[in-house]
């Protein structure tokens, strides 16, 4: 009720626009990956949630410790991160504090690569998000946000035993496609960053 | 000289008026009896014949953020036996506490109703046997994870008369979650079975260290570093209490 009533004496904060870009990330051993994301969520530092008079997150399985969402870039966009930079339009928030990043990730997902000498070539459901990308910085109008993208964790988490025998990693190895979903929702696969135009 | 000083915060306090609060502990009916095969996703039943946890601080917090009352010292807690286990009364200003504060971590501590021997200075020792199908492994792990938990119980109001409960409760089935934050975790067994790499019946925090998470589909959320079994379970142990039965807790 207090909280009602406080806020029914601010006035609204005003709403600011902000664009995405996906850098080019070296692949030498990636032939070809195609990521599913669905959208990138900026959000508060999570101290700020704590106070907040919005319902908070508590640190627990089954809860993200992160804090209220306060810019948001919807996509779905079918990325390939070896490829071009890629624009990925406008979003929408408010000014403040942010503390951290929310990719999440939607659809069909394909690695192609060397790995080993081994050629590697897995398609796989995923949907799941990458919490937590370290994010520190302020959101103002016409900021940019730069996401980049490392393929090494990816690739270093594969398991590399060719359990069905065709000489070839797939999806159909035992793990493989779980370890590509571990590898792509990794918040150390990903890097957010601020760009002040 | 001082004694007389020193005296008079505890009268003035005991003038505002003081209640006691009564804080205390319990395993649930998982940990005392066992985690059966319908909480398991993949089938896997567990039991336990300890569980012991390290209690560093249990305390009121007031609107400064201060503990203003708490146990004098760190308690060592079997959760597997019969409880709820009560930790010493303390005494508390009179009054309404919108947080009780707990914390679980690695260090020397005195008897609850455990010797401390037992967990040699570790904050979890879980001792205990997992089943799935055919197979079966024992298991005698420690874990050292600090945990803060700051709790909001429905109605804590210390009052005169009567002691007002609060109860840390350890959800021993969140030990096998297959996921750090997503809310569609589920309890598995299986991947206990399978780190036991050789075969032996017992599973071990090395066999736990040298299994890699990412093949498992465990999801570790915005976790990242957490790249084998036994770091995840050890974060899944730094998220075990809750607070009167099923409330959530704020931790760090």
């Amino acid at each position: 009720m207090i909280w009602s009533l406080l806020l029914a004496c601010v006035a609204p904060r005003p709403e600011l626009s902000f664009d995405g870009r996906l850098e080019t990330s070296a692949c030498e051993d990636t032939h070809d990956l195609v990521v599913p994301v669905d959208r990138l969520w900026l959000q508060q530092p999570a101290l700020a949630s704590v106070w907040s008079p919005i319902a908070t997150a508590h640190a627990h399985p089954g809860h993200d410790p992160a804090g209220d969402v306060t810019g948001e870039l919807l996509g779905p966009w079918t990325l390939n991160p070896c490829g071009d930079p890629v624009l990925l339009g406008t979003g929408r928030g408010y000014e403040g504090a942010v503390g951290s990043g929310q990719l999440v990730l939607q659809g069909e997902a394909h690695l192609e690569a060397t790995l080993d000498g081994r050629p590697v070539a897995i398609t796989t459901t995923v949907d799941a998000p990458v919490a937590g990308l370290p994010l520190d910085g302020q959101l103002a109008d016409g900021i940019h946000t730069v996401l980049t993208f490392d393929p090494w964790l990816t690739l270093s988490v594969l398991p590399t035993e060719d359990t069905d025998g065709d000489g070839l990693l797939t999806e159909h190895d035992d793990g493989v496609a779980e370890a590509l979903r571990y590898g792509l929702t990794n918040p150390n696969t990903w890097t957010l960053s601020l760009e002040t135009p | 000289m001082t004694r007389p000083t020193s005296l008079l915060p505890i009268l003035l306090v005991a003038c505002a008026g003081e209640g006691t609060w009564a804080p205390e502990t319990w395993g649930e009916e998982y940990l005392e009896e066992g985690i059966p095969a319908e909480e398991f996703a993949d089938g896997c039943a567990a039991t336990f014949d300890n569980f012991y946890v390290r209690i560093a601080e249990a305390g009121l917090v007031d609107g400064d953020d201060t503990v203003v009352a708490g146990i004098p010292e760190a308690l060592v807690f079997d959760v597997a036996a019969a409880g709820p286990h009560p930790m010493p009364e303390v005494a508390a200003e009179k009054g309404f506490y919108d947080t009780a504060r707990f914390l679980i971590g690695p260090g020397t501590a005195a008897e609850g109703n455990a010797d401390p021997a037992e967990l040699d200075g570790h904050a979890v020792r879980a001792v205990g046997s997992l089943t799935c199908g055919a197979d079966a492994v024992t298991f005698d792990l420690t874990f050292d994870p600090e945990t803060t938990y700051d709790c909001e119980p429905e109605d804590l109001t210390i009052v005169a008369g009567d002691a007002t409960p609060t109860q840390l409760t350890i959800h021993g089935d969140h030990l096998f979650y297959d996921g750090l934050e997503n809310a569609d975790a589920e309890v598995r067994g299986q991947a206990w079975i399978d780190a036991d790499a050789d075969a032996d019946g017992i599973l071990t925090a090395e066999e736990l260290k040298a299994t890699a998470v990412a093949p498992l589909g465990y999801q570790v959320g915005s976790q990242g570093d957490v790249a084998d079994l036994h770091a995840f379970v050890e974060s899944l142990v730094g998220g075990l209490g809750h607070i009167d039965g099923e409330g959530h807790c704020a931790t760090r």
